[in-house]
């Protein structure tokens, strides 16, 4: 073992000495610096407008950093190393000096290692460069910075050191392929092609949706995700190196034995040894490739650390349909726990701080979730952890449109029912794989029975657009029989008629309510068959929340406060619990509160210059008030359109207000300085007050109010809808 | 009896099944000798040197035994002891003379001064600084020899060292190789199609023939065992003198109009037979040595071809 090592390190001399004069060196280490030295170029370049963008303290370092890292993890590290490794080893075909190596007393075994080895000293070398040539760039840019008010020198040491270690261990896969290609192929061009043809597929894959886990080049870029329980490596640098082990042992028996055959298939021996020994390392790689799942804790807990510019000291946990107060607890020297006794189906919940910032976590019974939760420049950052951490930190999304429900929508293909048919079962089968697809960056995956629900989800959703079609054929065909596709059926029995937990989502409640009135066949309204039909039902809380969510439904639909009194009086008779009774009766007075005729809470805005206003100040005019903010993207959407009529409407006497709920005004007024707008662009003073007192659940949000002061429409449909002249028209007069 | 530093016994060996490279081939080199290993391109010469230093793997390598050992148990480590030239110098041809020096003095863990030493014994050590890229092939099979050497060998295996060059080359190496032999006691194996090299550099012969050895031993012996000298005599017209020569019962054959072919036992009875020849008043105008090593090797040679 000792001579071994000697020997090894003998080759490990003379492949240094080899590498003289090549300019394999210099050349890895431009790869390296380059892209953290033309950043910090059009940083220093536009160095006054990066001043400006800063809201809160932030490291450069890290800007540049954040700013660096793509590009060098996704393209200059991995051209690196696919020239190097080629590099090196063309070194020893092009001299043919192969065997003048193999007749001196040299064991294979350093031949082949000494030269693997010196690739990775070139490539730590170059990536110290990195790291320094960014600390330098860095310092340069703060030195020139002429307001460093949020420019800081901190410098994080051990989460660089991390990164370091990973990026280098995600390297190993790209350069042991790009190696064991090289030694086998003495067409150095050869193992550069495939390297680049490997580099150029991976972006393809991807947009295909179809980049394996394990691909060599993404094992590289994994290394800027940091771990969530902060390991100093991930599975991904795990798979690296397992896969570079792979290879190494194939390409070294097969190299040192010159033959396939002599290699492995020799004698019984051989076959057994190898047949173990990959064995082995395929099977810790598939171990280390499947997703873990976080496990359920013993009792249903929310704990962690919460630190605010604000004074706040109380933490609850809500009910996100009915706004109900499930639990809460005080927060002690920036830590909080709280542990939930009632029964906790699987959902979303809201936990609130400061009475003003919420945050969503998905959660159970028996489930531990653990956060660290700053509130700073008038943000909530969380970091969640626990028993559901893929759920918290992946995006399992069914909220999409599927691109069936567009040609049903269109009825394009009315003629070829059995080309929707395919399209349909193809999209729903692809949407089910994708769901079980998503994972963290420490490779866990949601748990079973969230994925079942979202699954539901999307069935749900599917079963939805198929009704919708079938509806739509009718109308078009009146006389021909109904589509029938196959997997309806399938569909249908996965999802059932009391799931709870799918209760908030939207698709289901309207599926539920369509199934559950189908059989009722009476020449009442759709509502009315409904709220008999749930009356039915045997009373558990299931039927409680039906009433309580329909209820809500029904008052925001309402068109007078009278009505509003009618639904009031309705479902105050049927809701049994006094939970769901407080709910209905805070709606109500919230509706009636801001229905038609009464008098519309004040609001207290400010302008771009800082002149305060009022709504009473608008008293006189009709006021047409489009609540926004920055982050909104549908919002800007409508901006637009919502000027366009204001510009139309000059005469009228109607007074066009933009009002952002931006909570850190500073975005809203840089925002505004940019914008020549012809409405009156005004920001909320009280981001809570005013909320609250409109109700205001989404934006963008269209109000208007009467020249009295009155409410007359508090929810507009938004400017780019057909109704929206004709509504406001009508108002108006 | 002196023991052989490289054995070969009864050893077979085909790239594919049609066609045999090597024939129950047997070589003995003895310890200190200089031996040549002779025969016509393609004859299997390079093969064996691949063999013997297992650039080429074989099933069962039992038949080739380095200092009294199967090479299979020995490789690497064993050469630590030999130095190697296999058909081409291999150098690193962006790498300075001294730096290819190096590589090898590492590998070898030999003394820096030994360095120096080598390089003056070769004439490089005033371009030792210069890119072998810029070097002549002269200058290459020189460094190359100088690489083999370092470490102190016991044993150097030399694929075609002259090849490529001048004559003054050839001599150069001739008497570096001899040195070397004489006072280190260096055992060197060279291979060669030149028989007027090997003749004048080698203690010992072994020549093979499309893949079969055809004598193996010292190069006295060899020289012996060509059988018949003969001398070449020119004369006036030959068929004057047939009935002359019948009578002194030579053995003779006419070469041409006017020359006479005679075989003669030995180089020590070729004043006799000249005595007779000019006794029996036949003119003689001048006479040479043919045949020997050149034409048994040739005969030998030929043998199979014809």
């Amino acid at each position: 073992m000792v001579n071994l090592y000697k020997n090894f390190s003998k080759a490990f001399c003379v492949e240094r000495i080899k590498i003289k004069n090549t300019g394999t060196l210099i050349t890895a280490i431009i790869l390296a610096v380059m892209i953290p030295i033309i950043v910090t170029g059009f940083m220093l370049y536009n160095l006054k407008s990066f001043q400006e963008e800063l809201k809160t303290p932030v490291s450069i370092f890290e800007s540049l950093f954040d700013s660096c890292i793509s590009g060098t993890l996704g393209f200059s590290l991995p051209i690196l190393l696919i020239i190097t490794a080629a590099r090196v080893v063309q070194i020893e075909f092009k001299n043919n000096t192969f065997q003048l190596m193999e007749t001196q007393p040299l064991h294979k075994f350093s031949i082949y290692f000494g030269k693997f080895a010196v690739i990775l000293y070139l490539y730590f070398i170059s990536l110290i460069c990195f790291f320094a040539v960014h600390a330098l760039c860095s310092t340069l840019i703060y030195a020139a910075a002429t307001d460093t008010e949020n420019l800081t020198l901190a410098y994080d040491f051990s989460g660089n050191a991390i990164l370091f270690l990973r990026i280098f261990l995600g390297s190993l896969f790209v350069t042991t392929i790009i190696y064991v290609f090289s030694i086998k192929f003495s067409n150095f061009i050869i193992s550069i092609l495939i390297g680049f043809a490997l580099l150029m597929a991976k972006p393809i894959l991807e947009m295909l949706g179809k980049l394996p886990k394990w691909y060599p080049f993404k094992l590289l870029t994994n290394a800027k995700e940091a771990s969530d329980f902060g390991y100093w490596i991930t599975y991904s640098e795990v798979l690296s190196v397992l896969a570079s082990a792979i290879l190494l042992y194939i390409g070294y028996q097969w190299y040192s034995k010159k033959s396939f055959k002599n290699a492995f298939l020799n004698s019984t021996k051989k076959i057994v040894t190898t047949v173990l020994v990959l064995g082995g390392l395929f099977a810790l790689f598939f171990w280390v490739l499947s997703p873990k799942q976080t496990l359920s804790s013993d009792k249903t807990r929310i704990k962690g650390t919460f630190t605010s510019e604000n004074k706040s000291d109380r933490v609850y946990l809500i009910d996100a349909i009915v706004s109900d107060t499930i639990a809460q607890t005080t927060v002690k020297d920036a830590a909080f726990d709280m542990i939930i006794t009632q029964d906790l189906p699987l959902g979303t919940y809201l936990l609130r701080f400061d009475d003003t910032f919420q945050k969503e976590i998905i959660m159970g019974k028996n489930d531990l979730v653990e956060l660290e939760v700053h509130i700073e420049g008038g943000e909530l950052k969380a970091k969640v952890n626990g028993s559901r951490l893929a759920e918290n930190n992946t995006i399992t999304s069914v909220n999409f449109m599927p691109s069936v429900a567009f040609f049903i929508d269109e009825m394009s293909f009315k003629d070829n029912t059995q080309l929707l048919e395919d399209r349909f079962t193809t999209e729903y089968n692809d949407e089910i794989k994708n769901i079980s697809s998503s994972y963290t960056t420490d490779n866990y995956v949601p748990r079973q029975d969230f994925m079942d629900l979202k699954k539901k989800e999307l069935t749900v959703k599917f079963l939805n657009l198929y009704t919708a079609y079938q509806e739509k054929y009718k109308l078009y065909y009146p006389d021909k029989e109904q589509p029938n596709f196959k997997i309806i059926k399938e569909l249908k029995e996965k999802v059932g008629f009391s799931e709870r937990n799918l209760l908030s989502n939207a698709e289901y409640s309207k599926y539920f309510k369509a199934a559950i009135i189908a059989k009722d066949t009476s020449a009442v309204d759709e509502n009315t068959k409904y709220i008999q039909a749930i009356n039915k039902l045997p009373a558990t809380d299931f039927k409680e929340r039906l009433l309580a969510i329909q209820s809500n439904t029904m008052l925001r639909e309402a068109n007078s406060s009278a009505q509003m009194d009618t639904i009031y009086g309705v479902y105050k008779n049927l809701i049994q619990s006094e939970k769901y009774q407080k709910f209905l009766k805070s709606n109500y007075e919230n509706y009636k509160r801001l229905s038609k005729g009464t008098s519309a809470p004040s609001i207290d805005a400010t302008d771009a210059s800082g002149k305060k206003y009022q709504l009473e100040d608008f008293k006189g005019s009709y006021v047409l008030i489009d609540v926004w903010a920055t982050w909104c993207g549908p919002c800007k959407q409508e901006s637009p359109k919502f000027e366009q009529y204001a510009n139309n409407n000059k005469k009228a006497n109607i007074k066009f207000v933009a009002l952002s709920i931006d909570k850190k005004i500073d975005d809203w007024l840089i925002d505004v300085k940019n914008k020549k707008s012809k409405v009156l662009q005004l920001h909320a003073d009280n981001y809570k007050a005013f909320t609250s007192a409109y109700q205001i659940m989404g934006i963008p949000r269209f109000m208007l109010i009467g020249p009295e002061g009155n409410i007359i429409n508090i929810n507009l449909p938004q400017p780019s809808d057909a109704n929206f002249e004709e509504i406001l028209n009508s108002a108006i007069k | 009896m002196t023991e052989n530093i490289i054995e070969i016994d009864h050893l077979n060996f085909s790239f594919n099944k049609y066609k045999k490279v090597l024939d129950d081939l047997s070589l003995h080199i003895p310890k200190g000798s200089i031996y040549g290993f002779l025969g016509q391109n393609g004859a299997g010469k390079s093969t064996t040197m691949r063999l013997i230093t297992g650039l080429i793997n074989q099933q069962n390598s039992s038949n080739i035994k380095l200092f009294g050992a199967p090479i299979e148990s020995q490789i690497p480590y064993v050469f630590q002891k030999i130095g190697s030239i296999i058909e081409t110098p291999t150098l690193y041809l962006h790498l300075s003379c001294l730096q290819n020096m190096e590589i090898i003095a590492q590998i070898k863990q030999a003394d820096k001064t030994q360095i120096q030493d080598i390089l003056k014994l070769v004439e490089l050590d005033n371009v030792q600084n210069m890119k072998t890229k810029q070097f002549s092939l002269g200058m290459k099979q020189r460094l190359s020899i100088g690489m083999a050497l370092l470490g102190n060998p016991e044993l150097l295996i030399l694929d075609e060292p002259v090849n490529g060059l001048d004559p003054q080359g050839i001599i150069d190496v001739r008497l570096l190789l001899k040195k070397i032999n004489k006072e280190k006691g260096t055992t060197i194996l060279i291979s060669s199609h030149l028989l007027a090299e090997i003749e004048k550099t080698c203690t010992h012969v072994g020549i093979i023939h499309q893949g079969k050895v055809q004598f193996e031993g010292k190069l006295e012996d060899l020289k012996n065992n060509a059988q018949s000298q003969t001398i070449r005599i020119k004369t006036d017209k030959v068929e004057h003198h047939i009935a002359k020569l019948n009578a002194i019962d030579i053995a003779y054959t006419a070469f041409s109009d006017s020359e006479l072919e005679l075989n003669v036992i030995s180089e020590a009875s070729i004043p006799e037979v000249l005595k007779k020849i000019v006794l029996a008043d036949i003119p003689v105008y001048s006479l040479i040595k043919t045949g020997g090593l050149e034409d048994w090797f040739m005969n030998l040679t030929q043998k199979d071809n014809g």
